[in-house]
């Protein structure tokens, strides 16, 4: 493809075919996101805009869990994404999808940020939770709310313990040394903790993947 | 730190939930040159932790957001593009010294051999721009048969161990309009993927699979075939162009319900 035809292209071309196929179950949407990240890497901010369509939903959503402040989650979304445009070129694929790597950056600023508030600022943020207000997506909305509810559904079928480990791990982005003060588990529990709940997750997952197979 | 080792954290290690010296343990780890599943189990916990962030119902961010990217990615060109930039403006200035040796022929050939390039980006547009519109007409059937309540899909299933091509089939009869879609890699060197109407006993060609660099391959069904109900859609692996019947190995069957 040249650069020439490629500047004539609707933003999202291909991945309006990918998403399709998506849509159909052929495809994924972590490899549908993978040409995209590296249009980004090439300076294509067209391409940044449709992998913003495809993530900031559920960036905002990490944020906003993480930080209970709508407002800043937003500047925490528009930091991250600025950071994928600069970062693309370092994505690698053999550590994640391009979806995960989004997801990760918004999730990072969203703790770094969580990190820099005081110990009393993040107890008032903690107890005055926001709710948010319910954004379906167009077109996507059955397919990504079927995933969400295998991923809740998994969740849920977790040990307690387990469970909470994920929380603490992802979502108060607590480093295991913190999630075994905290809980006053030993290192190594906490450890094999994490690992095994991500390991049953993941094979839960996989499990509902198949049901859900025609 | 071994590959066992590294594979015990590798969930803690994709969470970022790792200390320091651990945290640099495994970074040096993953820079060595072999591995033993290593990139796999940071691939599946990478994406089990997106899959426990993407688990909460999304929020639509405000259109500021979107505003706020844009302008500070127009302020803020990346290093590699200033250095892309300071490049050709380099290149630039050191070709014009050339030039301005070197004299009227060379300048004559460079005019030439520019014209050639720039016919070949012509040509090579032309055929992009081409299969474009090919691709887009054949992206509006396929939603346009999204959107039919008589459409049918069709899963077609893998019919060898550990095939990674996948495919679907929106199948709408009352119409005789059909598309495929699938994903995986190339047919092997040498050899085409080749779509099949089975009817009866009859096995009639439907086309070469074309895979696009994406991965994706994108195929209308050509409506003759579908002037009778066909039982099945199938795959097989033929030689390049392709063959009248079925002669290679088998990679995707799926049976079209009657109704």
């Amino acid at each position: 493809m040249t650069a020439g035809v490629a500047a004539l292209r609707p933003p999202g071309y291909r991945t309006q075919a990918m998403l399709l196929a998506a849509l159909l179950g052929v495809v994924g949407r972590a490899e549908a996101d993978q040409p995209l990240l590296r249009r980004v890497a090439a300076g294509d901010s067209r391409a940044l805009r449709t992998l913003y369509d495809h993530h900031a939903a559920a960036a905002l959503a990490v944020a906003f869990r993480i930080l209970r402040a709508k407002s800043e989650a937003e500047d925490v979304v528009q930091e991250a994404f600025v950071e994928v445009w600069r970062r693309a070129a370092s994505f690698d694929p053999r550590r994640g999808s391009a979806s995960s790597f989004v997801l990760a950056v918004c999730r990072s600023r969203a703790l770094d940020r969580l990190r820099s508030r005081g110990s009393a600022e993040r107890a008032v943020a903690a107890s005055a939770r926001e709710e948010p207000e319910p954004s379906p997506l167009p077109i996507e909305s059955a397919v990504q709310r079927q995933d969400r509810e295998r991923v809740q559904r998994a969740l849920a079928a977790l040990p307690a313990e387990q469970r909470g480990a994920i929380e603490l791990s992802y979502f108060a982005g607590l480093t295991q040394r913190e999630i075994a003060e905290r809980t006053g588990d030993p290192l190594g529990t906490v450890k094999t903790r994490v690992r095994l709940a991500l390991e049953k997750l993941a094979a839960l997952l996989d499990d509902e993947k198949r049901n859900a197979l025609p | 730190m071994t590959c066992v080792e590294f594979k015990e954290i590798a969930a803690l290690f994709a969470a970022g939930a790792l200390d320091p010296p651990e945290r640099s343990a495994a970074e040096q780890h993953l820079g060595e040159p072999t591995h033993d599943g290593c990139f796999e189990a940071l691939r599946r916990a990478s994406d089990t932790w997106d899959a426990v962030g993407r688990s909460l119902p999304p929020l639509r961010p405000d259109a500021r957001v979107w505003q706020g990217i844009a302008s500070r990615i127009e302020q803020k060109p990346r290093a590699a593009a200033i250095r892309t930039w300071t490049g050709w403006a380099v290149a630039a200035a050191l070709a014009l010294a050339v030039v301005g040796v070197q004299g009227a022929r060379i300048r004559a050939e460079r005019r030439a051999a520019t014209l050639g390039a720039a016919s070949a980006e012509r040509d090579q547009c032309a055929r992009d721009l081409a299969e474009a519109r090919s691709d887009a007409v054949l992206q509006r059937e396929a939603l346009a048969l999204l959107a039919s309540p008589s459409t049918q899909v069709v899963a077609l299933a893998p019919q060898q161990a550990g095939a990674s091509i996948t495919a679907r089939a929106l199948v709408n009869l009352p119409s005789r309009a059909a598309v495929l879609y699938a994903a995986g890699p190339p047919a092997p060197s040498g050899k085409d993927y080749e779509l099949w109407v089975i009817r009866g006993d009859k096995k009639l060609p439907a086309g070469l699979l074309r895979t696009q660099p994406s991965g994706a391959i994108l195929a209308r069904i050509d409506p003759a075939l579908l002037s009778e109900t066909p039982d099945a859609l199938a795959v097989t692996v033929e030689s390049a162009g392709g063959a009248p019947q079925p002669l290679g190995p088998i990679v995707l069957v799926g049976a079209l319900p009657h109704t």
